[in-house]
């Protein structure tokens, strides 16, 4: 046996630490699956959201709602959900005018005759509730996590507000609370969907152009939906397995 | 013979040096796991690599918005007719299904009223004037052809919506 003392000492040391990673692995073994805890039937739902860009608006319903539902401060920069109006040349079609004062809560200020030929729409945006979403993987300390029914949700009780979410988040979804300093986001109004009813921001909508879709649920029209129309999300290219499906989504939305 | 006991006690000679190195590694890890203990919560990992009560924290956050559901057992029909809640006014079979504002939620124009649900003397707010309608209806470029849409000037001047318009039967024509 030619084996060193600096071999020896790592090798040693690879057991040690490995019979210690096993235990703490079984401790979640013998916890046993997500199913056995008594809860509303989380694994029953898989939640997502349709929007429809030729119905919407632009009436900024869906802003004022989800602020007075969830108590999202008034500061800049703190939406759960806002809408941007897109404004796009034809012959320029890269670079796209994009307004969205105070998150549209107050809806747009018209442009009239000097939008010219411009291609206007509006694009209302939130969290997209990504199967593979950048934000709960970056999250140090489990206060940010995928809950068994497809929402991505925060344990503002655990969050240290390093921001590493904030930054990860593709869309731009997540924002410090300024007055607990951690980090907040839509919850697609868990406390909602989990009674039964819809999210606050669909719930208003005028045009109906939110929808709050099971997808787990065969009679939801959702299924007919995405067959019957051409569905994109935003930035299919970061692979984050959206889960808030767009119709009549221009390419040049960012 | 003489030579491989020398040999042994050479590969032994430093084993001291490996249980002192061993021992302290092993005491850290004891460490770790009782600080692990500490410092989670007993529902840390039950569904994955958080604390499985957050969700019934977000789950616990009271509700503003009702839901038409829970407007329509008291004003589903009859709430168009002022006088109608009262019985001054002989309700109508059902005014509303037919109408174009029909798709409207109640709480898209009157506000979040869960705190009325249930308990009717609480207060409800005093629906918006002409920004209500405006919000929806003013000509703005970006809203879809399907949209009705008015300049205010032209339409109407300084009139209020209402003077012409009923909200839940908005068209002139009933409609």
């Amino acid at each position: 046996m030619n084996q060193d003392r600096r071999e020896f000492l790592k090798d040693a040391g690879t057991y040690i630490l490995l019979t210690g990673a096993a235990t703490v692995a079984w401790e979640y073994v013998v916890r046993g699956a997500a199913e056995q805890a008594p809860n509303y039937s989380a694994t029953a739902h898989w939640w997502g959201m349709t929007i429809d860009i030729d119905k919407c608006i632009g009436s900024g319903n869906c802003v004022r709602a989800c602020k007075e539902e969830n108590d999202v401060p008034d500061q800049d920069g703190c939406f759960r959900t806002w809408v941007e109006r897109y404004r796009i040349d034809p012959e320029d079609p890269d670079h796209p005018l994009v307004d969205s004062p105070d998150g549209g809560i107050d809806g747009f200020e018209p442009i009239g005759a000097a939008n010219g030929t411009m291609k206007t729409f509006f694009v209302p945006k939130m969290c997209n509730h990504c199967v593979d979403s950048p934000c709960t993987q970056v999250c140090p300390v489990g206060a940010t996590f995928h809950s068994p029914d497809g929402v991505v949700l925060i344990d503002k009780s655990r969050c240290l507000g390093c921001r590493y979410c904030v930054q990860a988040c593709p869309y731009g979804c997540r924002y410090i609370d300024p007055r607990t300093l951690t980090a907040d986001k839509c919850t697609l109004c868990y406390h909602r969907i989990t009674k039964g009813l819809t999210t606050a921001c669909a719930e208003v909508c005028p045009t109906g152009a939110r929808q709050l879709v099971d997808l787990k649920n065969p009679k939801d029209p959702v299924h007919e939906f995405i067959r019957t129309h051409k569905i994109h999300v935003l930035k299919p290219q970061m692979a984050t397995g959206s889960k808030v499906y767009y119709n009549g989504l221009d390419g040049s939305v960012r | 013979m003489p030579c491989n006991t020398a040999r042994m006690r050479d590969r032994f000679r430093h084993s001291q040096h490996v249980l002192r190195v061993g021992a302290v590694l092993l005491l850290g890890f004891v460490a770790f796991l009782v600080l692990r203990s500490v410092a989670l919560p007993s529902d840390f990992g039950v569904y994955g690599f958080y604390r499985a009560g957050a969700l019934d924290d977000a789950k616990a956050r009271p509700i503003a918005y009702a839901g038409r559901a829970a407007c329509e057992p008291c004003h589903g029909g009859t709430y168009d007719l002022p006088g109608a809640q009262t019985g001054a006014v002989p309700a109508e079979a059902d005014p509303v299904k037919d109408n174009r504002h029909f798709v409207l939620r109640c709480e898209t124009c009157h506000g979040p009223l869960a705190s009325h649900v249930g308990n009717p003397s609480a207060p409800v707010a005093t629906v918006g004037g002409n920004q209500l309608c405006l919000g929806c209806h003013a000509q703005l470029a970006g809203r879809p052809d399907t949209q009705p849409q008015i300049l205010r000037v032209d339409h109407s001047g300084d009139d209020a919506c209402v003077d012409c318009h009923r909200p839940h039967r908005p068209r002139p024509d009933g409609q």
